[in-house]
């Protein structure tokens, strides 16, 4: 076991972080936190520094440095409280390269854009009516989407019990957008999709293209959970009261302390996932739970972190003084938008109670 | 990052695993009395297990080990918990001490003291509080004044463990003044069989005694001071690093957690009879655990690097600790009352609820590692 971070890593996130330093955040403290689409500022780092090529195999034309640099990139873009304009294409290659749908990977390279919607209620399924099966389904239902501006929405739903991946092109008969409000909701009212346009391979096993993209989420919430936490404490380290920095105080000190041991152990939850994702083992032994265990897990931490550092802010964190506020409007959203961590951890709590016997030891 | 192990390391655990189902070693571990108080049945079976290289067989062989690799130790103790031996032993002895005297001893040191403890023929007790000490170990007044050609202690040490059995003790003593009360501090081995010295049980809501030992006079030869004389208290934070990886607490939360787990195994063969509620909280501590299992991996990699981190092993402590204990309480109310009729299930939960409290106050209490933690982010200007 080598916990230390990858020298390889170390780069991309340093270059990452150099980029999205430059990156302004929307003016006020209202409406959409972050700017979404091809064009937001996010993007273009992300183009400038070829991220989109860093996961995508050699033999598709990437560079083939697997999760752990979606996770880099991920945990990168949350830090910075920038929006997240990489998951989306990122999931939506796996599915494609899964069903050998190059052609749609080949778009996306060519400039293609695209969000994903339906992933929060894709445990629960009951958001969404889906229709049909082998010729093709129609789908029913209102569902939140990640992204904004996008030429194809990728919706995650459930055909015969299992996870599949819809695209339904930006316009299609009976879609309709909701961009007024963030987060964003599409609703879809008798929407046809082909057959070849639903990627059934898309749940799979714990290393398949929703793991993946539970595991790059879950870098997200912990890079936002890590940025809200360092907004805090360089706050916490000026501003004085009652003759002391706020930071000197145990009882600002010590819940932020717990958040640090948090984060470390989010971390390792979140890396760990990925890792045995890599190694095509999702959960050693318990297949299944990891990616679901590390969503969960940064989703619970990110909402606590949000509890925690506003409150330790004051009533400065809620202006545009302090940029926990951007934080903290992020976390009304996206530690649910791809699964709810009730759901998620009782998906993982089935799957350990049901892996042993009665004294505790695998069955 | 590799979160695996090395197809050595598992053939390795796989071999410990089998040496601990020997007859010979099931037989020892029956002896036990029911309750934490075995002395004489505990050196046995700890005897037995040396014999078998089954205690330090990472340390070198000329001190008593087998030359296995430091995570191969690592191993070890994952192993002997997770077979049900009582691990307070090995955790003083040869976790604390142990590696103590690998890092700080000089060479005849490690020659002396070593391959008895390999053996499972020494048990080795810390002293380290006193009773108006607490956490602030810089505030003891034992004192070890010279005398001949070594030191005379004398001094009262409190909420030790096993010292009972133990052959020596590690006792931090204070040989001088300095500028500041950190200053002054020698660290020694005591042989508790030596004239002066009382051990006295205090008896405990948890079942396994702690104990106080007063210190009359005790004569210590010099070669029995570890590093220089004056200069414990660098040596004390390293050895309180190295108590701090988090491991021991793993393993006690991962032991009432299966344990609590395989009662509602038992009762519900459909997981979704348990209830959500109940899922909810399998899934959130067993993920948890897996954390706090790297986080002490995680210290442990440092230490084998020769660099004990400070921070990374206050925040690893207070993450398993506070852990452990969580899972102790909720264990307690898992079994069925045919469940606590009919098995021993129930004993080892209800012994984990009484001693969960002492978890977030040994080895540095849960505050002073918060206090750790923030000093550090106060000096890099954030964690992480």
């Amino acid at each position: 076991m080598d916990l230390r971070t990858d020298p390889l890593q170390v780069q991309l996130r340093r270059a990452l972080r150099a980029g999205l330093a430059g990156v302004t955040a929307p003016p006020g403290v209202r409406g959409a936190p972050v700017q979404d689409g091809p064009a937001s500022p996010a993007a273009r780092v992300l183009a400038e520094t070829s991220a989109a090529l860093y996961e995508l195999p050699a033999d598709s034309g990437g560079l083939g440095l697997g999760l752990m640099a979606g996770l880099t990139v991920s945990e990168e873009l949350g830090r910075a409280a920038c929006g997240n304009p990489y998951r989306a294409a990122a999931l939506v290659t796996d599915a494609a390269l899964l069903a050998g749908r190059k052609d749609i990977v080949d778009d996306l390279r060519a400039g293609a854009t695209v969000a994903v919607a339906g992933l929060e209620s894709l445990t629960r399924g009951d958001d969404l009516t889906v229709r049909g099966a082998d010729d093709g389904i129609e789908l029913t239902g209102t569902v939140a989407a990640d992204a904004g501006g996008a030429d194809l929405l990728a919706v995650a739903c459930r055909v015969r019990g299992s996870a599949a991946l819809a695209l339904v092109p930006a316009g299609s008969s009976g879609y309709k957008w909701h961009g007024e409000s963030w987060p964003y909701t599409v609703e879809l009212t008798g929407v046809p999709v082909a057959a070849r346009d639903v990627l059934r391979r898309f749940g799979g096993d714990g290393c398949g293209p929703l793991a993946k993209a539970r595991i790059r989420q879950a870098a997200y919430l912990l890079g936002l959970a890590t940025g809200m936490h360092l907004a805090a404490v360089r706050y916490t380290g000026t501003r004085r009261q009652f003759g002391s920095r706020l930071r000197d105080q145990q009882a600002v000190a010590f819940p932020l302390a717990h958040l640090a041991a948090e984060l470390r152990a989010t971390r390792m939850l979140v890396y760990r996932a990925a890792w045995l994702a890599e190694q095509g083992s999702a959960t050693g032994g318990r297949p299944g739970t990891g990616p679901v265990e590390a969503l969960a897990a940064a989703a619970e931490t990110l909402t606590e972190m949000a509890r925690v550092t506003m409150q330790a802010c004051g009533a400065r964190g809620m202006t545009s003084e302090v940029s926990v506020h951007r934080y903290y409007r992020l976390a009304a959203v996206e530690p649910f938008c791809y699964g709810r961590p009730s759901d998620l951890w009782r998906l993982a709590g089935a799957g350990r109670l049901a892996a042993v016997d009665a004294v505790g030891q695998p069955a | 990052m590799d979160f695996g192990f090395a197809a050595t390391e598992e053939e390795f655990r796989d071999h410990v695993r089998r040496a601990l189902r020997a007859p010979e070693v099931q037989a020892a571990l029956a002896d036990l009395p029911a309750d934490n108080t075995g002395g004489p049945e505990l050196q046995r079976l700890y005897r037995v297990l040396g014999e078998r290289d089954l205690l330090a067989p990472h340390w070198p062989r000329e001190f008593g080990g087998a030359d296995r690799s430091f995570d191969e130790g690592v191993i070890i103790s994952e192993e002997l918990v997770r077979a049900g031996i009582p691990e307070t032993l090995h955790i003083s002895t040869v976790q604390i001490v142990g590696q103590f005297l690998l890092l700080a001893g000089t060479r005849e040191q490690k020659l002396r003291h070593l391959p008895p403890i390999a053996r499972g023929e020494h048990f080795v007790s810390v002293l380290y509080t006193e009773l108006a000490t607490g956490s602030d170990l810089g505030s003891l007044t034992t004192v070890a004044e010279p005398d001949g050609d070594g030191y005379r202690i004398t001094g009262t040490k409190v909420f030790s463990l096993k010292t009972h059995i133990a052959a020596y003790s590690l006792c931090a003593a204070r040989t001088g003044q300095g500028s500041s009360k950190y200053e002054g501090i020698s660290l020694f081995l005591i042989d508790m069989t030596a004239p002066g010295i009382r051990v006295a049980p205090i008896p405990s809501s948890f079942d396994e005694p702690f104990y106080r030992v007063d210190l009359d006079g005790v004569q210590v030869h010099r070669d029995f001071l570890l590093g220089e004389e004056g200069a414990g208290w660098a040596l004390l934070s390293r050895g309180l690093a190295i108590e701090r990886t988090g491991l021991d607490y793993f393993l006690k939360g991962e032991k009432w957690f299966d344990t609590a787990l395989g009662c509602l195994a038992e009762r519900y063969p459909h997981p979704q009879d348990a209830g959500g509620g109940m899922l909810e909280q399998i899934g959130r501590y067993s993920a948890r655990l897996t954390a706090s299992r790297l986080l002490a991996w995680e210290v442990l990699g440092g230490i084998k690097a020769g660099e004990v981190e400070e921070t990374a092993a206050a925040a690893a402590k207070y993450y398993s600790s506070e852990l452990a204990s969580e899972i102790a309480r909720w264990a307690g109310s898992v079994p069925s009352a045919a469940q606590r009729a009919a098995d021993r299930r129930a004993t080892v939960l209800d012994e984990g609820y009484l001693e969960a409290p002492g978890l977030t106050l040994s080895a540095g209490t849960s505050e002073m590692m918060l206090q750790l933690v923030s000093a550090a982010i106060d000096k890099t200007g954030q964690e992480s």
